[in-house]
């Protein structure tokens, strides 16, 4: 297992080495991500061992603990440090095709965007997670319970919206969510039908201009969400999956 | 006199109501604001709070400014920004509730702005257009479009060029101008196309449309037609947008000094 004594961000030529390898125009033996003419060491970090971790939870504790004394608001736009940190989970992050070329799919999921683009800055397979679990501690779990390698669709659909990275929302979205006892997202959360994360999504909206979420407690909240989010609601009686 | 109504009992502040400055005080980062609009807060009691939402970077955080009536009696107050995230944050006025009965009740809002953290937030041109611009270290890179969701487009000009009100600056450097503008407008005008097949919901967008419209007067808006068809009607705007600002004669009259 490799371990890096820092967190390191790749410069210009190793973001461009970085992208040739993601998009297959070179193999990835070429790049040594502690090439200093490719890398150089982020100030301030602390030793990083990149491994097989069960959850984005876990990648995202692992990476914090990295970051140390360095500002997270700093690091947030350093291009170089988010791709440096994919690159050297590359083989945890993305599975690899039959001819050894790795399935990256969406560029964002790999490719750090602006931070503050609405629509892409929460794809980053690494990135977000890390951000999430800063900003909101526990109140993330049912948007970084799923293994480092998916996005899930919760955590699109409850993060799209700048007014959603507020600990309340995401306390009401965690308690109608997550089931504390097995760790994971209650069954249904995943769907489209009512209820479910993307109604939330667009619920949160009319609430927003009528209530100050911030002001009320998530159980206050939870009280005035309409009938279909019954099923969802911690007093609702478990149902097992199919 | 025209008057909005707002079935959810919300009041929409205008952002003038009140003023607001980012200030840095020994270290730490204040928003200092006054209502200079008592009127608007008239039928609001005085134990609402008063609160600014502020956003930037998927960084939120509110800023507690106590009662309404507190305000008015001490004519301003001042709240610490904790999170050193803010450069140019788009903020949202907010007014709520604080009686046992209707605690949390959405009183009043404004629409959101972006606040500029090198100082007054009161005047200046560059709050007023549908472009904002903010130095910031953004080096290696001169410049960088920022594509908001709720606020309008924010053009990052490298703090290392030492432009004190870069706003100014860009009307008037006839290089920004012909060459920077013409791909800023391209560059919002695709992504305006890229995520709408209608009219949009946000203000910025309207306002970038009505701008549009302005320079290309009943020119039927593209939504439902193919890419191609969108890049034709966005090179109609970019001709008509050099047109009208001169900027060919602007660059080769630069040139032509430069050259002399």
């Amino acid at each position: 297992m490799t371990s890096y004594s820092t967190l390191r961000s790749f410069n210009e030529n190793g973001l461009d080495a970085f992208k040739k390898v993601f998009t297959g125009q070179v193999d990835d033996a070429v790049i040594d991500p502690t090439d200093p003419d490719l890398t150089s060491s982020v100030q301030g970090t602390g030793s990083f061992t990149p491994k097989d971790f069960a959850t984005a939870k876990e990648m995202a504790q692992a990476i914090l603990a990295a970051i140390g004394t360095a500002k997270l608001v700093k690091l947030l736009p350093d291009t170089g440090l988010w791709a440096w940190l994919t690159f050297t989970m590359r083989d945890r992050l993305f599975k690899k095709a039959g001819d050894g070329t790795m399935k990256v799919g969406e560029v964002h999921r790999w490719y750090p965007s602006n931070p503050n683009d609405w629509q892409k800055g929460q794809r980053h397979l690494v990135r977000m997670p890390v951000h999430l679990l800063k900003t909101l501690g526990n109140n993330a779990d049912h948007l970084l319970c799923g293994p480092p390698a998916v996005l899930p669709k919760i955590r699109e659909q409850l993060t799209s919206q700048r007014d959603m990275f507020n600990p309340t929302f995401q306390q009401v979205a965690r308690a109608l969510y997550f089931n504390d006892a097995t760790g994971s997202l209650k069954p249904g959360a995943g769907g489209t039908t009512g209820g479910t994360p993307r109604r939330l999504a667009s619920l949160r909206k009319q609430l927003d201009v009528t209530w100050d979420l911030e002001e009320l407690e998530p159980s206050e909240i939870i009280s005035r969400l309409p009938a279909e989010f019954s099923r969802f609601k911690p007093d609702a009686p478990s149902v097992d999956r199919p | 006199m025209r008057r909005r109504i707002r079935l959810t009992g919300r009041k929409q502040l205008a952002r003038s109501d009140v003023e607001t400055k980012f200030v840095e005080v020994g270290g730490k980062n204040l928003v200092s604001m006054k209502i200079a609009n008592p009127k608007a807060f008239k039928k609001m009691p005085d134990t609402a709070r008063i609160k600014l939402r502020l956003f930037e970077n998927k960084f939120s955080e509110t800023l507690e400014f106590g009662t309404l009536g507190a305000i008015k009696k001490a004519m301003k107050a001042t709240a610490e920004v904790k999170s050193g995230a803010f450069s140019a944050p788009s903020c949202q006025l907010r007014v709520v509730a604080a009686n046992d009965g209707q605690k949390g009740l959405l009183l009043g809002s404004t629409n959101h702005w972006t606040m500029r953290t090198g100082g007054d937030d009161g005047d200046g041109t560059a709050r007023e257009g549908i472009l904002l611009f903010q130095p910031q270290d953004i080096a290696p890179r001169i410049w960088k479009l920022d594509i908001r969701e709720d606020d309008y487009p924010i053009v990052y000009i490298d703090k290392n060029i030492n432009i004190p009100d870069p706003s100014t600056w860009v009307r008037n450097d006839p290089i920004f101008v012909s060459c920077v503008l013409p791909a800023i407008v391209r560059e919002v005008f695709d992504d305006i196309f890229a995520t709408a097949n209608g009219l949009p919901e946000q203000e910025w967008v309207k306002d970038w449309l009505g701008w549009a419209d302005t320079l290309m007067p009943g020119r039927t808006v593209p939504w439902t037609d193919s890419r191609q068809q969108k890049q034709v009607w966005v090179d109609a705007l970019l001709d008509s947008f050099c047109q009208r600002h001169g900027v060919l004669e602007l660059l080769i009259g630069k040139l032509k000094q430069e050259t002399v």
